[in-house]
């Protein structure tokens, strides 16, 4: 009778409290060390909105010897963040992958030139591009223009280009610009290339997980989406509080950067979340941004299929054939 | 009574407060000026001192970069000598930290498959951890030498330079944890062609005490700028690396602090006043030419200013002491030498009320004050006598208008004795009237039927009353004689008219 009365008392606590249940382990790999671009999942993680749809979420950033797409290949993790071009680039040259979540609307890239030159004008010249996130717009325009760039890779920050080694930077709104201006660096607008103004408005960061993986664990991947959201929803309602938490990540991690410039970071994050269109956050891929992207790259010779909007969402069977690499 | 009131209605109230305003006007004046010209003069030699601080911290700091320079220079020759022998790299890499106690690494790097038995990574690396120097091949696919700035902004430059200071604790063997600056050179083939890099560590901490030691006063401090302007070495650790002088003007433009960046990292010397939280900062400054970097010392307006202000606060204390004791010098003196005036003034107020016989002060000082005490004295003399006089004059006065009153009297009672004495004979003289008038009337009735004895009866009565009538008579002329009499000496006493106090007094 005891026993009997025991099994029951033990089935009531799993029915009725579902946060003794374990929650499922999910590594994720941000695209870069902690900083405000990432701030929705932080804050999904820290207010608990993972936990509240049963996922033990573990945010990790990616170093130079251990990239994001290197993590995801050896399995150290399920998610990661990457550009929609750099997904298209990967999917076509045969690492399929699927877009779980789309948080950025907008292209954020731009280019700067030294000494306020219009970079349309810097014909042979040097530019810096990154290693870990390859600016495929500079490399399309660059073959669109016939600008002959010459390419330095760099690994980050605003050295080189202050140094005087190169006569442009390849850089992202929402940091290297923020850097520049930090750094007291002149830039009028004639010195500024913004893709987004020149048709080349395409969509940027999503969190992306092997096909494989996203066919047997389609639900945690939706949770995890879902919760993600709800945190750049939380983000964009509660900035201070957000850039708090936000702060906390940047101080663990040792990252040399302080709080205005975070502050600025989500909030040009956050804006570039509008959609151009419907002026709200949506969270999706556009389809036709999809098209655009893959046009440019085809026509460019980065890839040579194209890599569609159902397949980067999953909802097609993988193409194996493998492109030549860019 | 109010102040005014007081200085309206006294005098040495009012010469006093004269006196001490003429005297704060020139005193306002006179320490205008110097306090213009002392300020002027503690401020240059003020910056005089931070000027020459900085231009003694920068030469030390450049005298030992340029031992850092010169010992990469050599350094650079000798690899350059044996270009062919890649395991020598190691031992330069070692020798250098040996000789140079100062410096913290040194990497002599490659470009990728220079030395195709060495692969693609080939970069000789010795760090000096205090104890020990310790020697590797620090190139891997996980550290990528040649995409680092180290690396890759002397290759792009082609001349040697100076790298921000960075933390490399990314990479993997050696970890080092300290912020290091690096000087970089390209290392040529016998082509002149870059076939690596050459760099030499030197610590942070190293500059950031030798800089941080710059203090020309209590309250100031030096910071170090990077070429973006990032604080290198901050008296606020919080700052260092993290910040840049531009960060705060990024949320709120800031002219002043944007104007003194721009002019830092622009490598410009000079000084320029910054206006935080309620006090003004003079910040000096001067860049590094070896590193682009610049240097600045942070000073307090009240740390430069204090041996002026000190001087000020002894200055005013010292004046408005001096103004008091002259404010009361001045009243002291003043209302001594106005005394007599005063007394004059008490003894005059009296003198009004009618005492002449007040006392009127005397000093035997020979100033206005006391001709004016003289003067008066001999006014009061004077008017003492003449009053004197009149009131002599006054009681003669009185004396006979009292005798004339009295005579006046006298006559008065003459007359009414005389005019009782005259009604009282009428009176009397009525009674035989009446019977000579009977008498009278019975003769000239009767005179044909009296006898003569009845007739001489009647004319002897007749007759003995005209004697008493003419006897009443006599005493009324007696009595007329002596009333005249007094009424003469009457009529002699209201001629001469009493003389009133007025007429007296004009007399």
């Amino acid at each position: 009778m005891i026993g009997h009365l025991r099994g029951m008392l033990v089935f009531g606590l799993l029915l009725f409290c579902p946060c003794m249940m374990r929650a499922e382990k999910f590594v994720f790999t941000t695209a870069w060390t902690p900083q405000a671009e990432f701030a929705g999942y932080y804050v999904a993680k820290e207010k608990g909105f993972y936990k509240e749809v049963g996922l033990d979420v573990v945010i990790q950033s990616p170093t130079l010897s251990s990239t994001v797409y290197h993590r995801m290949e050896t399995d150290e993790c399920d998610a990661g963040i990457f550009s929609m071009m750099s997904a298209i680039d990967m999917i076509a040259n045969g690492a399929p992958l699927v877009n779980i979540l789309q948080t950025s609307m907008n292209s954020s890239y731009l280019i700067v030139s030294r000494w306020g030159k219009d970079p349309m004008k810097e014909k042979g010249k040097r530019i810096a591009v990154y290693m870990a996130e390859p600016n495929y717009m500079a490399f399309i325009l660059d073959r669109k223009k016939q600008l002959n760039y010459e390419w330095v890779v760099f690994t980050g920050n605003i050295n080189v280009f202050l140094s005087g080694g190169v006569d442009m930077m390849s850089a992202v709104s929402y940091n290297e610009y923020l850097l520049l201006r930090q750094a007291g660096f002149d830039m009028p607008e004639k010195s500024i290339f913004r893709f987004k103004d020149h048709g080349y408005n395409i969509q940027e960061n999503g969190v992306y997980v092997k096909r494989d993986y996203y066919d047997t664990h389609r639900d945690q991947v939706k949770r995890f989406a879902d919760a993600s959201k709800k945190g750049w929803e939380w983000a964009a309602a509660h900035p201070d509080q957000a850039l708090d938490i936000v702060m906390k990540y940047v101080r663990d991690a040792h990252i040399q950067t302080n709080r205005v410039i975070q502050k600025l970071m989500l909030k040009e994050i956050l804006r570039l979340q509008i959609d151009p269109d419907s002026n709200q956050r949506e969270f999706r891929l556009r389809p036709d941004m999809v098209e655009k992207a893959n046009l440019l790259m085809k026509d460019f010779g980065m890839i040579d299929r194209d890599v569609t909007y159902a397949e980067l969402m999953g909802q097609t069977k993988i193409t194996t054939t493998k492109t030549k690499a860019k | 009574m109010n102040i005014i009131t007081y200085i309206r209605r006294s005098l040495s109230a009012r010469l006093s407060f004269w006196v001490v305003s003429c005297v704060v006007l020139l005193f306002v004046m006179a320490l205008g000026i110097l306090f213009h010209y002392s300020r002027t003069a503690v401020r240059d030699e003020a910056m005089e001192k931070a000027t020459q601080m900085l231009e003694g911290t920068l030469l030390y700091v450049e005298g030992t970069l340029h031992d850092v320079e010169v010992a990469a220079d050599n350094m650079k020759w000798l690899v350059e000598q044996h270009i062919d022998t890649p395991d020598s790299m190691y031992t330069f890499s070692r020798k250098i930290l040996e000789n140079n106690p100062n410096l913290y690494g040194c990497s002599i790097a490659f470009e990728p498959y220079y030395y195709e038995e060495k692969g693609k990574f080939f970069s000789a690396y010795s760090n000096n951890n205090g104890d020990s120097i310790e020697t590797e091949q620090e190139g891997s696919e996980e550290y990528e030498y040649y995409y680092m700035d180290w690396y890759l902004i002397a290759k792009l430059l082609n001349k040697p330079y100076w790298v921000e200071p960075f933390r490399d604790e990314e990479t993997e063997g050696i970890n080092v944890s300290d912020y290091i600056t690096s000087f970089c050179q390209p290392i040529h083939d016998k082509q002149d062609n870059i076939v690596g890099i050459l760099s030499v560590d030197l610590s942070l901490a190293w500059f950031s005490k030798t800089i941080l030691d710059a203090k020309p006063f209590p309250n100031s401090y030096s910071v170090l700028l990077g070429r973006g302007g990032t604080f290198l070495v901050h008296p606020d650790s919080t700052k260092l690396f993290y910040e840049t002088i531009f960060t705060p003007t990024l949320e709120q433009p800031d002219e002043e602090m944007t104007k003194l960046g721009k002019a830092m990292i622009g490598g410009e010397s000079g000084y320029q006043v910054l206006h935080r939280d309620d006090e003004d900062y003079y910040v000096f400054y001067k860049p590094f030419t070896h590193t682009g970097w610049s240097v600045a010392i942070v000073c307090p307006e009240s740390d430069i200013f204090e041996p002026y202000n000190h001087l000020q606060q002894n200055l005013m204390f010292i004046t408005i002491l001096g103004l008091c004791l002259l404010l009361f010098f001045c009243v002291f003196v003043i209302r001594y030498n106005l005394r007599p005036l005063r007394q004059l003034g008490l003894s005059a107020e009296k003198m009004s009320e009618g005492d002449f016989d007040v006392s009127v002060p005397d000093s035997r000082r020979r100033d206005e004050i006391g001709q004016l005490q003289h003067s008066f004295f001999r006014m009061q003399k004077s008017l003492k006598d003449y009053i004197s006089k009149m009131h002599h004059s006054t009681e003669t006065l009185k004396e006979r208008n009292a005798e004339l009153e009295k005579a006046n009297e006298m006559a008065k009672e003459d007359d009414r004795m005389k005019s009782a004495v005259i009604n009282n004979m009428t009176d009397k003289m009525t009674q035989p009237i009446k019977i000579i008038a009977e008498e009278n009337d019975l003769i000239r009735r009767e005179y044909k039927s009296l006898s003569e004895e009845e007739m001489a009866q009647h004319v002897d009565r007749m007759l003995e009353n005209t004697d008493a009538v003419t006897s009443l008579l006599n005493q009324i002329l007696d009595a007329a004689d002596v009333t005249g009499k007094a009424g003469a000496h009457y009529e002699s006493s209201e001629s001469s008219t009493p003389l009133s106090n007025e007429e007296s007094a004009t007399t």
